[in-house]
């Protein structure tokens, strides 16, 4: 049987001694202004996905206040085309983003506690990040003692209990923002002003009722309401809605259709008029004074629970524990990935989404609520928006709309992320939800959007970099506390995650961008949303397995050559405008070429082009029946 | 015609270009008018083409249009002959029966009023709707099964009718007036002509007549495309022992064996083997020299029998690879159908015998297990789906299971003789079901030259036809016994691999997947020879060269249909494919098997918009190219006349 060959790792399983890890500074680990090491050790093994522990590449981990990190002697990035991060090198993980860490022995493996202190040996340790990555390492050639302290220091730091305690409060790094003006964040209330300007929504005003979040925290300090509504009816109403939410505008349409999210009445409140005398004063606000379509995301959509048990199911298809198990649910995976529900929820918020655009369409104003208002109608309400308005489908118009409808509006980043360790906190990847919803679009509508299927997964990684504020909190108010600074803790300095070059080089920005977009098409869409016509987000779910990697195959093989004809049209038009018709094309075809024999389906994402020499990679688990199914011989006879 | 065929073809909305992209630079874009008939080329189809009742010009559209089934049917204006309910004909093509007043019971669109037309092709129904009629235009080689729905005492609306039954993933039914009588004709006629073989009728392959500038039946020689793969060479001969296809009446006149093998070896080996099938080459690495070769199972039986020639011939082609001491040999079939198999005479090859050979076996399931997957997955797909179960009804078909488990095993066949270079010989049972799908996959997945549209031609016509996969059976041309247990798709099975692995591998193909689409709609239609019968013998005695014409002379007079904009990158790219065999990347092909539902009808926009993007470029380059020139004649006309 042929052996998995790659480079990158080695077989250390017979070897018994080694000399000291030699770094060259290229592959030692960097660290951050005001980031300090909690603990390190010599001589681990990371094991290489799905290898069952046969294939590792031995490095120094080291845990520090801001990541875990492997450095090996076997990294050679010096010509990688992948994407590389500035803040995090090829084998790290922000501490923000592991999810769970198991204690691996001969038989079983032990979900550790977070907090806890554990005192015995360990050999083994398997780490779980929430971008399905999945990390394992071995201490068996280690020092003493090397694998239960990484193990304490990971759990202690891994899981703060206060927010203060997260990286982004101790590194030192100034900002020096290179972001434009373009993104606009909805901070403040000019913002808010030119998006009602914008969408020419008329008999909508912004209010400063809540400019010090008297009147409600969770929510920001502009809101935009029907014009006929006093700042003293909403402040009493204001007390009728979970969690302070009252009915506000977030895009609106020329011809008088806003959309507008609230959440559920209190539970303890069973009338109704306070909630009915907003829901007139939304009515008048139509020039029609037509009566708005009240969609209640409650009873119509999975609740936060539900989508966090429906992402465990999918991780599990996403991160299996060993080839055995990874083969077996291979033969069952449709039926599988039915069972995880997580394509039917998909399949329900776009379909909501598409109900609201049909009556916006319509010119009927909708109205999502939801029972915190700030779950689902984040997901319902900027997808309806990407649909409708071309300029959210840009880069910097994508950006907007997240800050808008999930930063400035509340979506309990901190709690649903799970950056904080909490007994009240319900962790619930809504935000990805969103983002997989929006991949689907963009693979019916392919020239509709201005930015990438990696710039998609890129957002998903750095919400979980806690550097950066954009994700971090759970409303606006919490965060210009932070800023503020309190007797507890520095100021905090924000860092937009739209800052890219904090991250990345240009080259890996440039991937950001969808070589095929289209800026006349400016059309409403209208996604399908049957789950027959919605696809796994392989990029993003599959991209640690290596296993299922095409070589020199995928949708990157299309990407880079769109790119490259896209630029081909750029420099000839060029050429055109200038006069300068002599020369030959810059763009080689061979450039181009040989990029693409380097470039595997995972691009940039996966490191799998580690110079295979001579045989190409197969992979055998694949490519044997299970025994089960050999025995169970339908129609023996007639064969 | 063609270029507005293109047009439809590619979904291409004139509305839907750029601001630079106009339809008349697509127009432009297609070299020229390849397939009017009227043009003096040489014409490689029937010497004397018959007259038809329209322009052969419209052949084209309609077929387009009959593939994608559209439902607008603008583009038949122009070349709908006397009457518009009629269908557009093509040449030798007959209207043998008409029926109005029926009703199209449309699953999607619900009943429409129309005219149903019989001809000895097809089937055509047009509803009255002036402005988007509803056209359901079916070959009747399609047709599987035609029933009658409801009797005399038959009450209530639509409940008096026929439905009919599709090989290609669909049934259509149509209700008609008791009171008019009309159903009865059309009945008839359907039967006869859907069913010709069953009636003492001609295949329409054989009446239809119309000429192309390519001939597809040149497309593949034997002697040439061994010769490509540098057979004669040391160690391999071409052999035409077979000629008279006496030695094995289901396989090719000629064929490359071990150049050491003499006449009596092979008849010793033919006697050993099922069906004489004896082992072959197919493929030859041309670094390596390690082979693929492909045969049927020994016969071995109860009593375990050997053949020294068998074994010596083995070791024979093991000895032509010097690069490998070792070969393998694939068995198709699960290990426990292999061994039942004994009990019928056959069986496998003990490794005892065969010194040297490792058996594997490749868990494949036979004909009668893939067509119960496809009833299942027919079940699903037609006429409407159910969203809700979509995803777990898709797997209880187990139809992509077994797509996956092709897969596997022509990757391990690809994986033994390109990393290992060692030789393997492939075999299932009678070695022309699977064993041609395991030689055909990996052959395309070691060999760039099967990826182009040529190159897949021969492919089909070396593994598949040659080698005798038994369409005629498989398929059941013009034979009403629609539940004959030889019928199994086989074939589909096939291109549908093709398809994931152009899925996989989105620029290593020249062709793109609506060529894989057409293929199979005339692997039914019976309007060309290609697919007819079950042997090269049988299409020897058929003289289907001379009576039929070849698919391959209608898709090669109009490539630029078939051809995929992306392919250009792949120059020089890596030779050899190696798909991922996971459930988790393999696909149901829904633009084919979920084609009929309008909902479900996907175009693909990358395409496109790549369509577009390469336009554009060449209209730049163009300007370019004008831009210069007019600067250098400027520049020559200043040098002349200096000021």
């Amino acid at each position: 049987m042929t052996e998995l060959r790659e480079s990158r790792f080695k077989s250390y399983i017979d070897e018994e001694e080694f000399a000291s890890i030699n770094l060259t500074d290229e592959q030692k680990t960097k660290f951050l202004d005001g980031e300090t090491v909690v603990c390190e050790a010599q001589k681990v093994l990371l094991y290489a996905p799905l290898s069952d522990r046969k294939k590792a590449t031995l490095g120094v981990l080291t845990v520090t206040t801001f990541k875990l990190s492997f450095a090996s002697a076997e990294d050679r990035d010096g010509d990688n085309c992948y994407q590389q991060n500035f803040l995090l090198g090829p084998n790290d993980a922000c501490l923000s983003s592991i999810d769970t860490i198991y204690q691996i022995g001969d038989k079983s493996r032990k979900k550790l506690t977070p907090g806890q202190n554990v005192s015995g040996k360990i050999k083994e340790l398997l780490i779980i990040c929430k971008n399905m990555r999945a990390l394992e390492f071995s201490f068996k050639l280690a020092d003493k003692d090397s694998g239960k302290n990484v193990t304490n220091a990971l759990l202690h730091h891994a899981y703060p209990k206060r927010h203060s305690l997260l990286f982004a409060y101790d590194y030192k790094e100034p900002s020096v923002t290179s972001l434009t003006k373009e993104v606009c964040l909805f901070r403040k209330r000019e913002n808010w002003k030119k998006e009602l300007e914008r969408t020419k929504c008329k008999q909508w005003k912004a209010t400063v009722v809540n400019e010090n979040f008297q009147i409600s925290p969770m929510m920001m300090s502009t809101l935009i309401v029907p014009h006929s509504l006093t700042d003293d009816t909403l402040t009493k109403a204001v007390e009728h809605f979970r969690n302070r939410c009252c009915p506000v505008w977030v895009w609106g349409t020329a011809r008088g259709a806003a959309l507008v999210r609230m959440a559920d009445l209190l539970p303890t409140i069973q009338d109704r008029t306070q909630e009915n005398t907003l829901l007139e004063h939304i009515r008048k606000s139509h020039p029609e004074k037509k009566q708005p379509h009240i969609i209640d995301l409650t009873k119509e959509c999975p609740s936060p629970k539900e989508i966090q048990t429906s992402f465990l199911k999918l991780r599990d298809l996403c991160v299996p524990e060993n080839t055995r198990i990874f083969k077996s649910q291979d033969f069952k995976f449709y039926g599988l990935l039915d069972s995880t529900k997580w394509i039917s929820y998909v399949s329900t918020c776009l379909s909501k989404a598409v109900e609201a655009v049909r009556q916006i369409n319509n010119n009927t104003t909708v109205v999502l609520q939801e029972g915190n208002g700030q779950d689902l109608n984040c997901v319902i309400s900027s997808l309806a928006q990407l649909m409708l308005d071309p300029y959210f489908r840009t880069k910097f118009g994508f950006q907007s709309l997240i800050q808008k409808d999930w930063v400035a509006m509340g979506h309990p980043f901190g709690h649903r992320l799970g950056h904080i360790l909490s007994k009240e906190v319900e962790q619930s990847p809504i935000f990805l939800l969103f983002l997989d919803c929006v991949w689907q679009i963009t693979q019916q509508y392919p020239t509709a959007f201005q930015f990438s299927e990696t710039y998609l997964t890129t957002v998903w990684d750095s919400a979980h970099t806690s550097i950066f504020d954009t994700f971090l909190f759970n409303c606006e108010h919490d965060r210009i506390i932070a800023e503020c600074g309190t007797s507890g803790h520095n100021p905090l300095i924000l860092r937009s995650v739209w800052d890219w070059s904090e991250q990345f080089s240009e080259k890996d920005i440039a991937l950001f961008c969808n070589p095929l977009f289209d800026d006349s098409f400016r059309e409403r869409l209208e996604p399908r949303t049957s789950v027959a016509h919605l696809d796994v987000w392989m990029q993003c779910y599959f991209r640690w397995l290596p296993d299922l990697e095409i070589r020199n195959g995928g949708k990157p093989q299309v990407d880079l050559c769109n790119r490259f004809i896209v630029s081909e049209i750029f420099e000839l038009k060029e050429r055109i405008d200038s006069g300068e018709v002599n020369g030959k094309s810059s763009r080689n075809k061979e450039d181009i070429s040989e990029l693409l024999r380097k470039v595997n389906s995972f691009f940039p994402f996966s490191r799998n082009n580690g110079q295979v020499v001579g045989t190409l990679p197969i992979n055998n688990v694949l490519l044997t029946g299970d025994l089960l199914d050999s025995q169970s011989i339908l129609n023996l006879n007639n064969d | 015609m063609i270029k507005r065929g293109s047009v439809e073809l590619l979904d291409m909305d004139s509305n839907s270009y750029g601001k630079n992209l106009t339809l008349d630079t697509f127009r432009s874009d297609s070299k020229s008018n390849l397939i009017n008939s009227k043009q003096e080329t040489t014409s490689w189809g029937k010497t004397s083409p018959s007259k038809s009742y329209c322009s052969s010009s419209s052949t084209s559209t309609e077929n387009v249009v009959s593939t994608l089934e559209r439902k607008k049917a603008t583009s038949f204006e122009s070349n709908v002959p006397n009457r518009p309910d009629d269908p557009p004909l093509l040449q030798g093509e007959k209207v043998t029966g008409q029926a109005r007043d029926v009703t199209y019971l449309c699953p999607y669109y619900g009943p429409a009023r129309g005219v149903l037309t019989v001809t000895n092709y097809r089937l055509y129904f047009r509803s009255a709707d002036k402005d988007t009629p509803n056209i359901i235009d079916v070959p009747l080689g399609v047709v599987s099964r035609i029933e009658k729905v409801g009797g005399a005492s038959s009450r209530g609306e639509n409940a008096y009718g026929i439905e009919v039954f599709c090989k290609d993933m669909r049934n259509l039914r149509f209700a008609h007036k008791q009171e008019n009588h009309s159903r009865r004709d059309v009945f008839e006629k359907l039967q006869q002509f859907a069913f010709p073989l069953s009636h003492k009728i001609k295949l329409f392959a054989f009446e239809y007549s119309e000429t192309f500038p390519e001939n597809g039946w040149a497309i593949y020689e034997p002697i040439a495309e061994l010769k490509r793969m540098g057979v004669n060479n040391d160690m391999w001969k071409i052999s035409r022992i077979n000629e008279q296809y006496d030695i094995c009446d289901s396989y090719p006149a000629v064929w490359a064996i071990p150049a050491q093998a003499t006449e009596e070896d092979i008849k010793s080996v033919a006697s050993y083997r099922s069906r004489a099938r004896i082992p072959v080459l197919s493929w030859i690495h041309p670094e390596s020299q390690a082979t693929i070769t492909r045969c049927s199972q020994p016969l071995v039986g109860v009593s375990g029998k050997r053949c020294r020639e068998d074994e010596r011939y083995i070791q024979l082609i093991m000895d032509a690879n010097a690069q490998s001491h070792k070969m393998f040999i694939m068995d198709a079939r699960p290990s426990a159908n292999a061994i039942a198999n004994k009990a019928k005479g056959g069986g496998y090859e003990s490794e005892d015998a065969y010194q040297n050979a490792e058996l594997v076996f490749l868990d494949i399931h036979n004909i009668h297990v893939m067509r119960e997957s496809l009833r299942k997955l027919k079940e699903l797909c037609y006429p409407n789906i159910e969203e809700t179960k979509w995803l777990s009804g898709v797997e209880s078909t187990y139809w992509l299971k077994h797509i996956k488990c092709i897969l596997a095993g022509a990757v391990r066949i690809v994986d033994k003789v390109e990393n290992h270079k060692t030789s393997v010989l492939v075999h299932c049972s009678d070695g022309w079901d699977r064993t041609a799908q395991l030689t055909a996959l990996p052959m395309l997945m070691l060999d760039p030259y099967y990826r182009t549209i040529k190159g897949f031609e021969v492919l089909i016509e070396k593994e598949w036809l040659s080698f005798g996969h038994k369409f005629q059976q498989r398929i059941g041309h013009g034979d009403d016994h629609h539940s004959d247990a030889d019928r199994s798709p086989v074939f589909l099975q096939f291109i549908d691999c093709v398809w994931q692995i152009t899925q996989q591998f989105p620029n290593a193909f020249e062709f793109n997947d609506y060529f894989l689409i057409t293929i199979l709609d005339h692997l039914y239609s019976c309007r060309f020879g290609t697919f007819l019968c079950n042997s090269e013998r049988e299409r020897v005695q058929e003289k289907l060269k001379e009576q039929t014409v070849s698919l391959w002379s209608y898709t090669n007079s109009h490539l630029d249909l078939y051809k995929n904009p992306l392919y250009w990158a792949n120059n020089n790219q890596q030779r050899v494919l190696i798909p991922i065999a996971s459930i988790r990347h393999i696909k149901l092909w829904k633009a084919y098997y979920c084609r009929w539902n309008p909902s479900m009808r996907t175009q693909d926009p990358v395409y496109q918009r790549i369509r577009e993007l390469l336009i554009l470029k060449e209209q730049l380059e163009n300007t370019v190219e004008q831009c210069r020139r007019e600067q250098q004649s400027r520049m020559a006309r200043s040098n002349v006349t200096p000021a």
